[in-house]
């Protein structure tokens, strides 16, 4: 008598216990994330996913999506091998609707490419190779600008914006592309190549070096020899000092460098070459938290729960797009009305989102079905830094900028 | 005038090759063990000159007061506890542990400077002298003289001390030198020593136009290897000739055909060299496989 009671109870508590996770599970969503929270990749990794965090914690604070909680279920890509797995535990296991990811181009072909087969929406936040959303898969979206973009928006800041201030236009300008001859350098000289090409612009010369040589010079000699007035260089770190050493040795003067990101936007590359950089170099790139809050409405505020959230101030400028991308993702979602992947598919193709509503004033409208570059965010572009005094200034969109910033241009 | 520049350029540059190259003509050409930590032993060097400036505060050209002894002993140490065992064994056991001292090496460094660029900002490394249109790099010229004053230096050594004659001998033929009673075992080590003070010099004057991290040797090591090759084992005046011939031909070649294809074109050179001439430029015909079979 006393076992069976005691079988009746244990039931009932379990039934209970069953009941509450149940109905607690019925009111949160859940969302996955892949982002390398571990291993070489950790630390822009982790600030990459930080964004995508502070987003979670702001929706929640309205009261979340379809009336309920946004709760994350992280997984840990060290490697697209682990993305892969960690992808297929989300997918089956934990049967998300989507995921979110992921800083690391590598990373994100293999893991969207994996969740694409789960009919689970792959959501890219920040990983720039192109390919990533050049695979016609109809669940892998990205709202940030792409590795091809960095070289177009290098050559659209050269001739929009450096061209008029040094006295040139489309025509007289002239323009040397130098880039190192990886997947990195070749995509960013690729969207160089081909937007000239658009543009009716002749090159003045397009050079690639390989980024472990010991000696540039017969590269600057070249470059000289082509008398370019603005150089646009996909560059590492130490090729980048390297390049600029041997440009300064070789009296290669140029009105401006314009980079794009991999290495001359590097506390490492200022330190190298001192104060000559200063007013010198420009970097295309994601923008951070040094932006004009008039210009990026809440910027502010977000550095602000940045520091309280996670208790010390951002080390990068990855989390601002990583945020602005996935508030993006909760308006899919509303607009969906629901986590079936065709009505999320659907609504995400019907995004049409204008610049003036978003963190960093750009648009968000994705390439159609179809389209070569399905899934991609066709609006987004990136920000312009130039050295100065030390520090990476934001200098364009010329609104972007802190008051009393501006792009200067040296005589 | 774009062609004077190219061919000073080449010649800077070519200085830089022979002194990196200068030291192991000698353990190459002496002891005829296919150093494969060479670089390693720059990369050390370089690391020295730069803790000595950042911790010291110690000039770069300056340091070489330190780093000049220290890696005299340590050549010395890496051929009695390394190399001495393995002096009758075929000579791809040494490359093995030549091989394998390079990685310990490189790997020793990561570890304990981790894989971080360091470069040094020092004012001279600016300064050009401007002559008309051509612009010469200060430090460059420095690297240059000392090239040549450093290979002089040797050649000297080599042609009138007792021991430089001794180490010629060796080079010449070794059954023969042992034979007239020369110690081959304690100046394989010496050869070693001097060969690694001789890297020392070019760490030091480097550090300020490069940048020092783990792996920097294996970046000029292959070069260094072509340069003693096509000059002659064991040949200073080769190793001069091959410096600088590498050096203009990696100049023009970039500037004329293309920067990408520049190590191609010197690479052709020394097979063709080589083809022709097996025992380099100004190496001892007959003497080009001795101790390596």
């Amino acid at each position: 008598m006393k076992r069976i009671f005691s079988a009746i109870l244990l039931c009932g508590i379990l039934g209970l216990v069953l009941c509450q996770t149940a109905a607690a599970a019925d009111n949160v969503i859940k969302i996955g994330t892949i982002f390398s929270r571990t291993g070489p990749l950790a630390n822009l990794g982790l600030e990459s996913w930080r964004g995508a965090e502070l987003a979670r914690i702001v929706q929640n604070q309205k009261g979340g999506v379809l009336g309920k909680k946004i709760e994350f279920i992280n997984g840990d890509a060290v490697d697209p091998k682990a993305a892969v797995s960690e992808t297929e535990r989300l997918c089956t296991v934990e049967k998300v609707p989507i995921i979110l990811g992921s800083f690391s181009s590598s990373i994100s072909l293999a893991a969207s490419a994996k969740a694409d087969q789960y009919r689970v929406i792959y959501w890219e936040l920040g990983a720039v190779g192109d390919q990533i959303t050049q695979r016609g898969l109809k669940h892998v979206f990205r709202t940030c600008p792409t590795g091809s973009d960095l070289g177009r928006d290098q050559l659209r800041f050269a001739v929009n914006v450096l061209a008029p201030q040094i006295g040139k236009t489309k025509d007289t300008i002239r323009i040397a592309s130098v880039y190192e001859d990886s997947a990195y350098g070749t995509a960013c000289a690729e969207g160089i190549r081909d937007l000239a090409k658009e543009m009716g612009i002749k090159l003045a010369i397009d050079q690639s070096y390989n980024f472990k040589a010991s000696d540039l010079s017969s590269l600057v000699m070249r470059v000289k020899a082509a008398n370019p007035d603005v150089i646009l260089e996909s560059s590492y770190e130490n090729d980048g000092i390297l390049f600029f050493r041997q440009a300064q040795e070789l009296g290669l003067k140029v009105r401006m460098f314009v980079g794009s990101g991999g290495g001359m936007n590097l506390p490492g590359y200022r330190q190298a070459l001192g104060s000559a950089v200063d007013n010198l170099v420009c970097n295309v790139g994601y923008p951070g938290y040094n932006l004009n809050p008039e210009y990026a409405k809440g910027i502010d505020k977000l550095a602000a729960l940045y520091v309280k959230t996670f208790q010390k101030e951002p080390t990068s400028v990855f989390s601002v797009i990583n945020y602005m991308g996935t508030m993006v993702l909760w308006d899919v979602i509303q607009r969906a009305k629901s986590l079936d992947p065709d009505k999320l598919v659907k609504a995400a193709f019907e995004t049409n989102i204008p610049g003036e509503q978003t963190l960093l004033r750009y648009g968000v409208k994705f390439a159609p079905p179809g389209s070569k570059n399905m899934g991609q965010n066709i609006l987004a572009r990136y920000f312009v830094t130039q050295w100065q005094n030390g520090e990476l200034v934001i200098v364009y969109p010329e609104k972007a900028a802190l008051p009393g910033k501006r792009l200067v241009i040296l005589k | 005038m774009i062609l004077l520049q190219l061919i000073i350029n080449g010649l800077l540059l070519g200085g830089v090759y022979v002194l990196i190259s200068i030291g192991l003509t000698l353990i190459f050409g002496v002891v005829r063990v296919i150093n494969f930590a060479h670089g390693e032993l720059l990369m050390i060097s370089m690391y020295i000159s730069y803790f000595a400036y950042a911790m010291l505060g110690l000039h770069p050209y300056a340091s070489i007061l330190i780093s000049v002894p220290f890696m005299f002993i340590i050549g010395m140490v890496i051929d009695r506890i390394i190399i001495k065992p393995l002096r009758e064994a075929p000579s791809y056991m040494q490359i093995f542990v030549t091989v394998g001292l390079s990685i310990a090496l490189l790997n020793m460094a990561l570890f304990l400077f981790t894989g971080d660029y360091q470069s040094i900002n020092l004012p001279l490394a600016k300064k050009t002298i401007n002559a008309g249109s051509l612009s010469i790099s200060y430090a460059r010229v420095v690297i240059f003289l000392t090239s040549l004053a450093v290979s002089a230096g040797l050649f000297l050594f080599l042609k009138k001390t007792d021991i430089g004659k001794q180490i010629r001998a060796i080079a010449q033929d070794r059954m023969a030198a042992q034979l007239v009673g020369i110690n081959l075992n304690k100046l394989y080590t010496l050869s070693f020593g001097i060969g690694s003070a001789l890297v020392a010099i070019a760490g030091a004057l480097i550090l300020p136009i490069y940048y020092v991290f783990p792996s920097v040797g294996s970046y000029f090591v292959l070069t260094a290897f072509v340069v003693v090759v096509l000059g002659g084992l064991g040949n200073t005046m080769g190793a001069i000739l091959g410096g600088f011939i590498i050096g203009v031909a990696d100049s023009l070649s970039g500037y004329y055909i293309d920067p990408s294809l520049k190590e191609l074109v010197y690479f052709i050179i020394f097979l063709v060299v080589l083809l022709i001439r097996p025992s380099g430029l100004m190496g001892i015909v007959g003497a080009e496989e001795m101790g390596l079979k």
